[in-house]
């Protein structure tokens, strides 16, 4: 008899070999021994508890040869790649993002074409609907943009449907208190293709400008600010699943202050603002309006007087410093008996010399002066004599003092915006901007703040080389199929990462770890604590055990395996008994452990056991 | 001229090794790099020091972390580990060590895969099966050859795209139970013991906020 034939014998009397394939793909066949259940029965709550976390451990055998060492970390990662729970993907993935210089704060798909938007958005019938599939790029079809549900739009219907709303909290200060977000709205954006040069519309092109049209921003930032109640729920103990116990939750009443877009924000607009802390901006304050800082000299029925404050500096006889970022000072005369300070000034934009200009104590003193607007203002703020550096002043100054009324323009980042201020002669509530001027570009940058990108890729896949019919047309031809995908993407220029101090000595939130000494650091990020996902076979706690298990090995490299294939009077040569092919059981309640969920993954080698790890994994991906 | 010619030729010769020396002596550099700044840590079973170069060593093992690469490749150590492991059948640490850390870099990239399809629309079953098939295409395992050191050191490897972790144990010249990332792109456990390498991917999981 063939050796064949005897694995097979043996497989009848020990076990059934399960043939099976699972969609497309065909998936090696695999023996279940006899009085285990096949894999297919294993529910998800073995892999994970009802509050999320893992329920599982992988039992390293004692015997771990290379070969082990090398398959244990391609399971390891693949099981990791699918234990998480939602929230939490999304908290790793805004980690991703954060890491970098620059941080995402929005994405859109805007055009997807493959499998999936063919099958799921278009519906084509997965047998004859796939014979179209395009094989470059002039085949891609029209139809595949986004049009704000599915992939079934086209590039106008795209452009119409396009609408962002940005809220970014604690964004602006006033007299250095950072708590004014932003609201910002992006509507309607277009794209001016490079590359082809002559793009008709079809198909996204391969490079393009994004461009929005005037007005097609708006950004207002609320400068009052309210008391409000926040109502959430929140957990007050934690699960015990494993002693029954369930979670508790309570309703949480909080009361807390800040802008619009706090009250917009916190916990999903389940607020309700109770009264106006501060009423806004008025005379005399000091606030930021997108990063850039204002002094308020008064404020009128929606138009406020304001220049943008340059800082202070201390001068010494002859020395010439740079005030703001554009003005050179120098002084050149300082007279502490007569109060008064004489300086010259270089606009280091354009070179031109300002001056001399003669500075009285306390007297602010308009150094140059453009129609209606002060575009520099200099104050001597102090004058003494000191005995090492000889005569010095402190001098202040404002540059771009004006009248800021609803309909005007102002100004940022190199881009013209209109803008509107809501004020009732005494404060300033809100001020918005919105663009003058189409603007165009691709990196885009926007207001200094954000920057927009439009990327297009395209990635084609030969029959031939996958061996698999993709196009379903009955035939493996030597023929390249395309996807194609093309995003619009806003990163936040300078991201805010907040991280927790931890002193030394102190232990890290959330974890049984001790930070011991630092030596030039001062912080830490915060973190969760840590299980292991694998423990060794002569560890597992049979009287105590407090997970579901997976058996990695055979009888011979894995002592649990042993011991539960003995209990089962299973037997313990797999070279003999089941060849070359990989093993899998599962066992729902294992009274060997208690009463807990084993799945046994096994081969009579390194390699096949394997290859039984790969089809377990495969059947855990799937779970949903 | 004969002599002109002889002098080429030997020029000629030396700059194979010596690019090859430079590529390995920058592969070596990679561990013998002076940190600027330490943070101890206390694990399970000892401590264990976390080093940075540029600034704050936790924020550097971070932004190492949570990257997109295209390629994980997890390197448990060289040949002589290897024929170490399948002569004894004393790997179980390493093998939980690399077990422990391949799981945590799995679940990033898992969540980064899966978030992306289901932003793009695909359902949360369908989005897993996508993020188990990157991952399990892009991990992989490798034991260091010569040849490996040595696109390390050219930066073929260990960079932005392709991320090498790397178990520096006893038998590869380990001299302090540590963590560091020397680059952009590589990451180094070393560790005495294997046991130690073991505790040093237990805290890691700790210090990259990943319950595996």
């Amino acid at each position: 008899m063939r050796i064949g034939g005897v694995i097979k014998l043996s497989a009848l009397i020990f076990g059934f070999l399960v043939l099976t394939s699972i969609g497309a793909s065909a998936v090696p066949s695999y023996i279940v021994p006899s009085g285990l259940h096949d894999i297919s029965e294993v529910p998800r709550s073995f892999f994970v508890s009802p509050d999320g976390s893992p329920n599982v451990k992988i039992v390293v055998g004692s015997f771990s040869s290379a070969n082990d060492v090398a398959s244990a970390a391609d399971i390891a990662a693949a099981l990791g790649s699918i234990l998480y729970r939602e929230e939490e993907a999304k908290d790793i993935s805004v980690r991703l993002r954060k890491a970098g210089d620059t941080s995402v704060v929005f994405r859109q798909v805007i055009y997807r074409y493959d499998y999936d938007t063919m099958t799921s958005d278009h519906n084509l019938p997965y047998n004859g609907g796939l014979v179209g599939w395009a094989r470059s790029y002039d085949e891609l079809p029209a139809n595949y943009w986004y049009n704000g549900v599915k992939y079934t739009g086209n590039y106008s219907t795209w452009a119409k449907s396009f609408h962002v709303s940005l809220r970014v909290k604690n964004g602006d200060s006033v007299n250095g208190n950072s708590l004014y977000g932003w609201d910002i709205e992006v509507k309607g954006l277009s794209l001016l293709p490079r590359d082809p040069a002559n793009w008709n519309g079809t198909a996204p092109p391969k490079k393009a400008d994004i461009g929005i049209p005037p007005r097609g921003i708006e950004v207002s930032v609320d400068y009052r600010l309210y008391n409000y109640t926040v109502t959430y729920e929140k957990t007050v103990r934690e699960a015990y699943s494993e002693w029954g116990v369930p979670a508790e939750r309570e309703v949480v009443n909080e009361t807390r202050i800040g802008n619009l877009v706090d009250v917009l924000v916190d916990t999903g607009g389940n607020s309700s603002i109770n009264s106006v802390v501060s009423p806004g901006v008025q005379a005399g304050d000091e606030f930021t309006l997108l990063r850039t800082k204002y002094h308020v000299f008064s404020v009128g029925v929606n138009n406020f007087t304001a220049g943008e404050v340059l800082g202070t500096g201390w001068f010494a006889q002859n020395e010439t410093k740079l005030l703001g970022d554009r003005w050179k000072i120098t002084l050149i005369g300082a007279d502490p008996l007569e109060q008064k300070a004489i300086v010259t000034v270089v606009d280091s934009k354009t070179g031109e010399l300002y001056g001399p200009a003669v500075l009285e104590l306390g007297q602010p003193e308009d150094v140059v002066v453009n129609g209606d607007t002060v575009v520099l203002q200099l104050k001597l703020d102090a004058i003494s004599e000191n005995l090492i550096l000889g005569k010095i002043a402190q001098i202040s100054g404002y540059s771009n003092i004006r009248t800021y009324a609803s309909g005007g323009e102002v100004s940022y980042g190199n881009q013209e915006w209109y803008i509107t201020v809501d004020s009732d002669g005494q404060y300033i509530k809100s001020i918005g901007l919105t663009n003058a001027n189409e603007l165009v570009g691709n990196p885009l940058g926007i207001l200094g703040v954000y920057t927009f990108n439009y990327s297009f890729e395209m990635r084609s896949l030969n029959e031939r080389d996958v061996d698999y019919d993709i196009n379903q047309d009955g035939n493996v031809t030597d023929t390249s199929f395309v996807v194609a995908n093309a995003s619009i993407t806003i990163t936040e220029n300078a991201p805010v990462i907040h991280e927790v101090s931890v002193p030394v000595g102190g232990t890290v939130p959330g974890t049984d770890y001790v930070i011991e000494g630092v030596e030039g650091v001062k912080r830490i990020i915060i973190h969760t604590p840590t299980e292991p996902i694998a423990i060794l076979d002569r560890e597992v706690n049979l009287e105590n055990p407090t997970s579901n298990y997976i058996l990695v090995g055979s009888s011979e490299d894995n002592i649990l395996t042993a011991m539960i294939f003995g209990h089962y009077h299973l037997p313990a040569d797999f070279r003999v008994w089941f060849g070359n092919y990989p093993v899998l059981g599962y066992i729902p309640k294992c009274s060997l452990l208690k009463g807990r969920g084993v799945i046994v993954v096994a081969g009579s080698s390194p390699e096949v056991t394997r290859k039984a790890a790969v089809i377990l994994m495969r059947y855990i991906a799937g779970l949903s | 001229m004969r002599r002109k010619l002889l002098a080429l030729l030997f020029v000629l010769l030396l700059i194979p090794p010596y690019v090859l020396y430079s590529w390995y002596s920058s592969y070596t550099a990679l561990f013998t790099k002076k940190p600027v700044s330490e943070v101890f840590v206390k694990g399970p079973s000892g401590t264990v020091v976390v080093e940075g170069y540029r600034d704050d060593p936790l924020r550097e093992l971070n932004l190492t972390v949570y990257h997109v690469y295209d390629r994980v490749i997890i390197v448990p150590g060289s040949d002589a580990v290897k024929s170490y492991c399948d002569r004894t059948g004393k790997c179980q640490y390493l093998l939980m060590a690399v077990s422990e850390v391949s799981c945590t870099l799995g679940k990033i990239l898992g969540a980064h895969y899966y978030e992306i399809s289901r932003e793009a629309g695909s359902n949360s079953s369908r989005a897993k099966m996508i993020a188990f098939e990157r991952v399990s295409k892009s991990v992989s395992t490798l034991w260091l050859s010569l040849g490996f050191k040595l696109s390390l050191g050219r930066g073929s490897a260990g960079n932005g795209r392709v991320l090498v972790v790397i178990f520096r144990g006893p038998l590869d010249g380990a001299e302090e139970n540590r963590i560091y990332s020397p680059r952009m792109g590589v990451l180094v456990f070393e560790g005495r013991s294997y046991r130690d390498l073991y505790n040093e991917a237990l805290i890691f999981g700790a210090l990259t906020g990943i319950k595996c």
